[in-house]
């Protein structure tokens, strides 16, 4: 299923929740809950595929291609977003493995990224409190509001661009060709 | 989540299945896995990739890499 569509069922879920009545209250906050978790999965397999065409992409240049596999199996040895959150630290981590200077990157890319980077890291740990049923009193669990979560979509959209972008001028710059269309 | 990269422009039937034996080129020995994750047509120009489990030496923790379908043929028989 496409990303945008999964996302967009659940937000139609929501939407097609009454105000009131027998369970609406906590229906809303479950799916709200699997909200929160979707967009972070979803975020996290976005970069994830990210850095696997990123490798594709570098690898397919090297000579001779007898070394491409040695080289793969080295850049995704270990590989953060394999199994942990997309945090700036495992995005870092993995990204700049390539030769670049991820995080950075995309802070200069777009001084908006600095809030949307913020905003991550509140998704990731409403999710972290979501999949441990953990909620810090200042994290409240009454706090999980619609407005934030849609907020950190639409960061998340953001962000997925931002990477994209500077992965792929990146990748141009040490190969000196476009790995792949923007659009 | 949005996409920004343009969708493969045909979608190409997978060659091989999660749990596949295959064996691939890793400098110059012939190794052997199991397809652990068929990752899609993500590669360069939309080729499909695939996350193979393979052990590089006895006893060790198995690696993890992800290779071109066309890098890859099923395990022979005879191994």
């Amino acid at each position: 299923m496409n990303r945008n569509s999964a996302l967009n069922e659940l937000e139609g879920a929501l939407q097609s929740l009454g105000r009131s009545g027998p369970g609406v209250r906590y229906t809303r906050e479950q799916l709200t809950q699997s909200y929160v978790m979707l967009i972070s999965g979803h975020f996290q397999a976005y970069c994830r595929d990210l850095h696997s065409e990123a490798i594709d992409y570098l690898i397919a240049q090297v000579r001779p291609a007898t070394l491409q596999a040695i080289i793969r199996s080295e850049l995704t040895r270990h590989r953060k977003l394999d199994q942990g959150n997309p945090n700036a630290g495992h995005l870092g981590a993995d990204f700049d493995r390539l030769g670049m200077t991820f995080i950075p990157d995309v802070k200069s890319s777009d001084a908006k990224n600095i809030l949307r980077l913020a905003d991550l890291a509140s998704l990731l740990e409403k999710r972290n409190a979501i999949a441990h049923q953990s909620f810090a009193p200042h994290l409240g669990q009454s706090q999980l509001k619609m407005s934030d979560v849609r907020r950190w979509r639409t960061s998340c959209d953001h962000l997925a661009r931002a990477f994209d972008l500077v992965v792929h001028k990146h990748l141009h710059t040490i190969t000196g060709s476009a790995p792949w269309p923007l659009i | 989540m949005s996409m920004p990269k343009p969708v493969p422009p045909q979608h190409v039937p997978p060659k091989f299945q999660v749990g596949d034996r295959v064996e691939f080129l890793f400098g110059v020995r012939r190794v052997h896995g199991e397809i652990v994750e068929d990752r899609g047509q993500i590669g360069v120009g939309g080729r499909r990739l695939y996350g193979i489990r393979f052990e590089l030496t006895a006893n060790e923790e198995p690696e993890y890499i992800e290779i071109p379908e066309k890098d890859i043929e099923l395990e022979s028989v005879s191994h």
